[in-house]
C-alpha cells in the first residue's frame, strides 16, 4: 500500500511536516526550477507575416499606391489624391490637375482621413435604439408609410444624386428636399438673382487681378473655392524682385481672417456695416462716372464715419485705376443685397468677363426646394409621412426656434443616416451608419462646375451604405451597389453608343477615375450683365437693411469654424487641437472681442460672458483678439455639441447655434454682454503676439522695400564661428518660406500631423505647453498687422541641440538634415532647452493608442514614437530617403522638385518651398537669393537651413498712414 | 593604542576596490555581450513554419531563382513572401495531392493567408529597403546566408546595428561596373 496522498482537506502544515523537505533539497529544486524556467524562456516566437492568398492587381507590398477621388463639402467637390498602403488609406493630398485644388488642400480636407478611422463612428443600423440591419432598413425605405416624403441632406451638386432625387419625386409625388447647410451660400445665389435674374456662380480669376476687395469675404481661407483662389492670389502676390508690383488687397471684416490678415488695408467693421460700405462704394463709383444703376434714396442717407468714407473713396479710385484688373468679392454670410451690389460694383469697374466670370451654379437647386422652417411647420401640422435626414445634423445645427427635434418626433417615420450618432439620431427612429467618402462611390461638381468622381479606397469598415445607396433604396432601386448606380448614368455620357460602346466606355471610365475628374467640364462663362435698374425686391431689401439701426448695440457675427466647420468635424481630434488661425485657440471656441471692447466690459481672456439675444442666452469664455471690430463680437459655430457618442466632440466649447435667429442669418443684430464671475482656462498654443522688438518676423511696405531692398541684411549672411564649420558636399536640403503669401490657414499643420504620425495631447496637454505639432504657425501682430510665420525645425547647420545631446540621438546628416534618432533618445530634453526656435516636442506620455482604429491611419514609413522620446520636424526625411533610393535604383540623381514635403504639398498658396540647394532653377533656391530673404534669430549663428522671405505689403499711397514700417 | 586596522586590511581594501571596478565593468559589459549573443539575436535558430517548406528542394535541387518567389526584393522595400497563388502556380500541377501542401490548398481556395513566421524581423524604428541593396549588387546570401542549403530557414545574421554598419562603413566595391556604392552611415538612412 502506498502512503495515502495528501487530501485537500488536510492542513498544509501537516503535509509539510510529513513530506520533510530538507534545506538541501529545497535549494536543489529551486535551482532546477530556475534552469527550467530559463529553458522554457526561449526566443519569443517571431512576428507573423501574412502574404496575400491571391495576387492583388497593381499592388506590391510596401509600396504605396495613389488613387484620385474627391472630397465634397457643402456640395462643392475638391479633387484629391489619396495614399494607400496595402489597401489602407493613410494620407490625403491635393490633386494637382483638379481645378479646385491645383495640389493644395484645406486643413479640413487633410484631416478628413482621420474621420475614416474614428473609433466613435456609427457601426450598426438601429431601430429605436435596438440593433437592426441595413437589409431591414432598405425594406422599410422601399415601403414608406402614407404621407409626403421629406429629405434633408447637404447641398448637392452630384448628377447622380440629382437623378436619384428626380426618381424619388416620381415615385413619391409631393417629395420635398431640404438642402441643409448652416454655412450655405443661399444669400450669394439670391444676390445673383437680384442682379442677373438667375442664381449664377461667381468664378474668380485672381491671376489677372491687380486689386481685390474682400467685403467680409474670407476668399483665401474659409470660402468654398479658397484653396484654388489662394493659389491664384499668391501667384500675383509673390514678388521675385523689388520691381514687381503685387496685387493689392482690401478687406473689411469684423474678425481677422486669413484674408484680412494679408490685406494691405483692412477695415475692422461689424459685419452689418459691410452693406452700407458696399452701397457707398457703388455710389462713389457712380460719382466718378462709372456706369451704375440709379440707387434708391435710402442709399444717400448712408452716413459713413470719415475713416470709412476715406477707405471707400480710396478703394473706388483704385478699382477704377485698375478697371478690368480688379475684383470685389462678397462673403457668404452677407445678405443677398450685398452680393447683388457686389455684382454691380464688379460690372462698374469692368471686372465682369475679366477677373470675375459668371457661370451656372454648381449646385442643384441652388435656391433650395424647402427650408428647415418649412419642414418644422409641416411636421407639426402632421403633413409629413417620412423624414429622411442624410449626412447632416439639423437638430444641432439649426435655429433653436425651429425646434427641429420636436418636429422630427412628430413624424411617423424618421430615418437618420449619419457617420456618427449625434443629436439628430436621438430624435429619429432609425439610425444608419453612413459610409465615409473613402468608402463610397459618387460624383459631384467643383465650384467651377468640373465633374469630379468619388471612388472608394477601402471596403466600408462597418458595411455602411452611402448617401447614394440610401437614396437609391428610396427610389426603389434596391440591391444596386454604389458603383453600379454611378456607372449607369455615366455610360451614355462617357461613350457614344456604337458597336464598340462597352470598350469605349470602359476606357473612358478608367481614365476618368484615374484623373478623378472630367477635364473640360467646367461650366462655360455666361455673358451676364446686371440689369440696368435695381429690381424692386432688392430696393425693398435695401430700404430695410440700410435704415439706421434703432440703437448701437453690439452685433454678434457667427462664423464657421476653420477647424470643425459647422460641427460636423467636431469629433476629429486633429481639428480640435488645430490652433485656430489668428487666436491659436484649441479644443474650444470663444467669444472673440476687440481689446477695446474687452477693456470697456472688463473682460480678460477666459472670462465667462453671458451673451443675450432676445430671450436666448449663452455662456461663453471671452478672448481678446487684436484687430477685431469694436462694434461686433464673433463666435465660431460647431462647438458645444451634445453628443455622448462622440466623446471628442461632446461638450467642447459652446454652441453658437443657440443664438441663431429663426431666419438662420449668421449676423445677429443686437446682443448684450454681461461678464460673470467665472473664468475658464483656454487652451492656446501662442499667448504672445508681440516679438518684443526682436525682429523675428520681418515685414516692409513695397515702397520701402524698393528704396532699400537689402533691409534684411542684418538677418542673413556669414557670421564668424568659434566652432569648426563642416564642409558639406552633395545634395543639401533646405526650405524657403514666403511670409508674404502665407495666409495662416494651417493646412500644413494637419498635413504634417497626418504624414508624420504626430499625436494629439488634449486640452490639458495644450495648456501645459505639450502640444506636439512639428510645424506650428507663429503669428506676430504689430500695429494690427499680422505676419504668419510657419515655424518648424530650422535644420541649423550649427545646431544648438546637437551639442548638448548626451547620447548622440540628434545629429547632423551629410546632406544637411538635423536628424532625430528616436531609439537613441533617453529623454533628457537638453536639446529642447537649447533650441532657440522651440520646435522640439517631447512625448510626456504614450499618446498613440495602438489598440484603437485611429492607429490604422499611421504612416508606415515613419516611426511611431513612444513615451520619453523627443521628436521634431524631419523635413519629411522618409520622403527624401524614398526619393534617393528610387534615384539610386534608377541610377540617376534626385531630380529638382522630386522631394515634396507634406507641408509644401498641402499649402494652398505654395508659400513653402523645399529642395536641394544645388538645384539652382527651383523656386526654393531662387527665393532665398532674393534680397528680402532672412533667417530667424540669425545673430545666434545657428545658420538655419530654413529661410524666410519678409512679408511685403502693397499699401495704397492715398490711404497710407504711419501704420506700417519694417 | 593598537592600530585600528590590522595590516591585512590593506589587502582587503585593494581587493574590494578591484572587485568593485571589475563588477562595474561587468554590469555594463554583460548586457552588451548578452545582446550580441545568438541567444538574444535569434541568429542560427531555425524557426518552425506552418508548412514544411524546404528551400533546399526549391532553391538548390530545382534551381528556382530567389526573385521568382520574392520579386519585391529587386525594386521595393519588402522582398515579399509569395502569395498562395504563386505556390499553386506550380503545385496546381505538381505534387497537387501531397498532404504536406494541404494548408496551401486550403489557403488558395479559402482566400485566407498562410500565417508564416517572420525570420528576419527588424525593429519598427528601422527602415530597410531591399531594392536599393539588391540594385547595388548585394547578393541575397550576404545577409540571408546559404538559404538553398537550409532545411528550415534560420537567421544567418545577428541583425544588430553593428552588423549593418560593418558594411555601411566600409562597403565592398561595386559588384558591377557603373554601379555606385557609397558608405552611408547617417542615422536617417535607416531611422526615420
Amino acid at each position: 500500500m502506498s502512503s495515502p496522498s495528501p487530501s485537500l482537506a488536510e492542513p498544509l502544515t501537516d503535509v509539510l511536516t510529513r513530506v520533510e523537505i530538507r534545506r538541501r533539497d529545497a535549494l536543489k529544486l529551486l535551482g532546477a526550477g530556475i534552469a527550467l524556467a530559463k529553458a522554457g524562456c526561449m526566443q519569443a516566437p517571431g512576428e507573423e507575416v501574412l502574404p496575400y492568398a491571391h495576387k492583388m492587381p497593381e499592388l506590391s507590398p510596401g509600396a504605396p499606391l495613389w488613387y484620385a477621388t474627391s472630397i465634397v463639402l457643402d456640395g462643392y467637390a475638391t479633387g484629391v489624391v489619396v495614399e494607400s498602403h496595402e489597401g489602407r488609406p493613410t494620407k490625403i493630398e491635393g490633386n494637382p490637375a483638379h481645378p479646385a485644388s491645383l495640389g493644395g488642400t484645406s486643413a479640413i480636407q487633410q484631416a478628413s482621413i482621420l474621420d475614416l478611422y474614428d473609433p466613435d463612428r456609427a457601426r450598426v443600423v438601429e431601430l429605436a435604439g435596438m440593433p437592426s440591419s441595413w437589409a431591414r432598413l432598405a425594406e422599410q425605405l422601399g415601403a414608406l408609410p402614407p404621407g409626403p416624403l421629406w429629405l434633408v441632406l447637404p447641398p448637392q451638386s452630384s448628377p447622380l444624386v440629382a437623378g436619384l432625387i428626380a426618381r424619388i419625386r416620381e415615385g413619391h409625388p409631393g417629395t420635398r428636399v431640404v438642402y441643409h447647410a448652416p454655412l450655405g451660400r443661399g444669400a450669394a445665389y439670391r444676390g445673383a438673382v437680384h442682379a442677373f435674374g438667375a442664381p449664377l456662380e461667381v468664378q474668380l480669376d485672381l491671376t489677372r487681378a491687380d486689386v481685390v476687395v474682400a467685403l467680409d469675404a474670407d476668399l483665401l481661407g474659409a470660402m468654398h473655392g479658397a484653396v484654388r483662389w489662394a493659389r491664384d492670389f499668391a501667384a500675383r502676390r509673390h514678388l521675385d524682385a523689388p520691381t514687381d508690383t503685387p496685387v493689392r488687397l482690401y478687406a473689411i471684416e469684423p474678425m481677422v481672417t486669413p484674408t484680412g490678415s494679408l490685406a494691405d488695408h483692412r477695415l475692422a467693421a461689424p459685419a452689418r456695416d459691410v452693406l452700407p460700405v458696399a452701397t457707398a462704394l457703388l455710389s462713389e463709383l457712380g460719382r466718378r462716372g462709372r456706369p451704375v444703376p440709379p440707387l434708391p434714396p435710402v442709399a444717400a442717407s448712408v452716413g459713413l464715419p470719415p475713416e470709412r468714407l476715406r477707405w471707400v473713396r480710396a478703394v473706388a479710385d483704385d478699382l477704377i485705376a485698375h478697371a478690368g484688373r480688379s475684383a470685389v468679392v462678397v462673403g457668404d454670410r452677407q445678405p443677398a443685397a450685398c452680393h447683388a451690389l457686389g455684382h454691380w460694383i464688379n460690372a462698374a469697374v469692368g471686372a465682369l468677363g475679366a477677373t470675375v466670370r459668371l457661370t451656372a451654379a454648381a449646385l442643384d437647386e441652388p435656391l433650395g426646394d424647402a427650408t428647415l422652417a418649412d419642414l418644422a411647420a409641416a411636421a407639426r401640422a402632421g403633413q409629413i409621412g417620412t423624414a429622411a435626414v442624410l449626412d447632416c445634423n439639423p437638430v444641432y445645427a439649426s435655429p433653436p426656434a425651429l425646434a427641429i427635434e420636436a418636429a422630427l418626433r412628430a413624424v411617423p417615420l424618421t430615418v437618420h443616416a449619419t457617420p456618427q450618432v449625434d443629436e439628430t439620431s436621438r430624435a429619429c427612429q432609425w439610425t444608419a451608419p453612413l459610409a465615409h467618402y473613402l468608402e463610397a462611390w459618387g460624383d459631384a461638381r467643383a465650384l467651377d462646375g468640373t465633374v469630379s468622381f468619388v471612388q472608394p479606397l477601402i471596403r466600408p469598415l462597418y458595411g455602411a451604405p452611402s448617401t447614394v445607396e440610401i437614396l437609391a433604396a428610396l427610389a426603389g432601386l434596391r440591391g444596386k451597389t454604389g458603383r453600379a448606380l454611378l456607372r449607369e448614368p455615366w455610360r451614355p455620357r462617357l461613350a457614344a453608343a456604337g458597336p464598340a460602346f462597352d470598350q469605349a466606355f470602359e476606357r473612358a471610365w478608367t481614365a476618368a477615375l484615374g484623373d478623378g475628374f472630367l477635364a473640360g467640364t467646367a461650366a462655360p462663362a455666361l455673358p451676364a450683365t446686371p440689369t440696368a435698374a435695381l429690381p424692386a425686391a432688392l430696393v425693398a431689401e435695401l430700404d430695410r437693411a440700410l435704415a439706421p439701426p434703432a440703437d448701437d448695440r453690439l452685433e454678434l457675427a457667427l462664423a464657421g469654424s476653420p477647424a470643425v466647420h459647422d460641427g460636423r468635424f467636431a469629433d476629429n481630434a486633429w481639428l480640435q487641437e488645430l490652433p485656430q488661425p489668428m487666436t491659436s485657440l484649441t479644443w474650444s471656441n470663444a467669444l472673440l472681442v476687440s481689446p477695446r471692447l474687452a477693456d470697456r466690459l472688463d473682460l480678460a481672456d477666459g472670462t465667462v460672458v453671458r451673451i443675450r439675444s432676445g430671450d436666448r442666452t449663452l455662456l461663453a469664455p471671452a478672448l481678446r483678439v487684436p484687430g477685431h471690430a469694436d462694434g461686433s463680437v464673433t463666435l465660431e459655430l460647431g462647438y458645444g455639441r451634445r453628443a455622448p457618442d462622440q466623446p471628442i466632440a461632446d461638450g467642447v466649447g459652446v454652441d453658437g447655434f443657440a443664438l441663431l435667429g429663426a431666419d438662420g442669418a449668421l449676423i445677429v443684430p443686437a446682443v448684450d454682454l454681461a461678464a460673470t464671475g467665472q473664468r475658464r482656462r483656454l487652451a492656446r498654443t501662442q499667448l504672445e503676439l508681440d516679438d518684443h522688438g526682436r525682429d523675428l518676423a520681418l515685414a516692409a511696405r513695397l515702397d520701402d522695400y524698393r528704396r532699400d531692398p537689402d533691409f534684411t541684411r542684418e538677418h542673413r549672411g556669414p557670421l564668424p564661428s568659434l566652432l569648426p564649420v563642416p564642409e558639406r558636399t552633395g545634395l543639401q536640403w533646405a526650405m524657403t518660406i514666403d511670409t508674404t503669401i502665407c495666409t495662416g490657414c494651417s493646412a500644413c499643420v494637419i498635413a504634417c500631423q497626418a504624414e508624420n504620425n504626430v499625436p494629439v495631447v488634449g486640452a490639458d496637454g495644450v495648456r501645459r505647453g505639450r502640444a506636439m505639432h512639428w510645424l506650428r504657425i507663429d503669428r506676430y501682430v504689430a500695429r494690427e498687422r499680422v505676419v504668419h510665420q510657419p515655424m518648424l525645425c530650422q535644420h541649423c547647420e550649427m545646431a544648438p541641440c546637437e551639442y548638448v545631446c548626451p547620447v548622440y540621438a540628434t545629429s547632423h546628416s551629410p546632406d544637411g538634415l538635423n536628424e532625430m534618432t528616436y531609439n537613441r533618445c533617453v529623454g533628457t530634453r537638453f536639446c529642447s532647452n537649447n533650441c532657440p526656435y522651440k520646435v522640439r516636442r517631447f512625448n510626456w506620455f504614450n499618446y498613440n493608442r495602438p489598440e484603437t482604429t485611429a492607429a490604422l491611419q499611421h504612416n508606415p514609413d515613419v516611426t511611431v514614437r513612444d513615451r520619453g522620446v523627443m521628436e521634431k520636424c524631419t523635413y519629411c526625411v522618409q520622403r527624401i530617403r524614398g526619393a534617393e533610393i528610387q534615384a539610386r535604383m534608377e541610377r540617376r540623381d534626385v531630380r529638382p522638385g522630386e522631394v515634396v514635403t507634406a507641408c509644401q504639398q498641402a499649402c494652398p498658396t505654395g508659400a513653402i518651398q523645399f529642395g536641394a540647394l544645388g538645384h539652382a532653377d527651383t523656386p526654393m533656391v531662387k527665393w532665398r537669393q532674393q534680397p528680402r530673404a532672412y533667417a530667424v534669430l540669425h545673430d545666434l549663428g545657428t545658420r538655419p537651413r530654413t529661410m524666410y522671405l519678409a512679408a511685403i505689403r502693397n499699401p495704397n499711397p492715398a490711404l497710407d498712414n504711419d501704420e506700417d514700417e519694417p | 593604542m593598537a592600530a585600528l586596522f590590522p595590516p591585512w586590511a590593506n589587502t582587503v581594501y585593494r581587493a574590494v576596490l578591484a572587485a568593485g571596478l571589475v563588477g562595474a565593468t561587468v554590469v555594463v559589459a554583460a548586457p552588451m555581450v548578452l545582446a550580441r549573443t545568438s541567444y538574444v539575436t535569434g541568429e542560427d535558430q531555425p524557426i518552425e513554419q506552418p508548412i514544411e517548406f524546404d528551400h533546399r528542394h526549391h532553391a538548390r535541387d530545382d534551381g528556382i531563382d530567389c526573385l521568382y518567389c520574392h520579386p519585391g526584393a529587386e525594386r521595393t522595400a519588402h522582398a515579399g513572401i509569395p502569395t498562395t497563388e504563386t505556390c499553386m502556380g506550380c503545385h496546381g500541377q505538381v505534387w497537387n495531392q501531397s498532404p504536406l501542401l494541404e494548408p496551401v490548398r486550403r489557403s488558395y481556395f479559402s482566400g485566407e493567408p498562410i500565417r508564416w513566421r517572420r525570420v528576419y524581423d527588424l525593429p519598427d524604428f528601422v527602415y530597410f529597403h531591399h531594392g536599393v541593396h539588391v540594385q547595388a549588387g548585394v547578393a541575397c546570401a550576404r545577409c540571408h546566408g546559404d538559404v538553398a542549403n537550409m532545411p528550415r530557414v534560420y537567421r544567418a545574421a545577428p541583425l544588430t546595428m553593428t552588423w549593418c554598419l560593418d558594411c555601411h562603413r566600409d562597403p565592398p566595391g561595386p559588384a558591377h561596373p557603373g554601379r555606385r556604392v557609397t558608405a552611408i552611415t547617417t542615422c536617417s538612412a535607416c531611422h526615420r
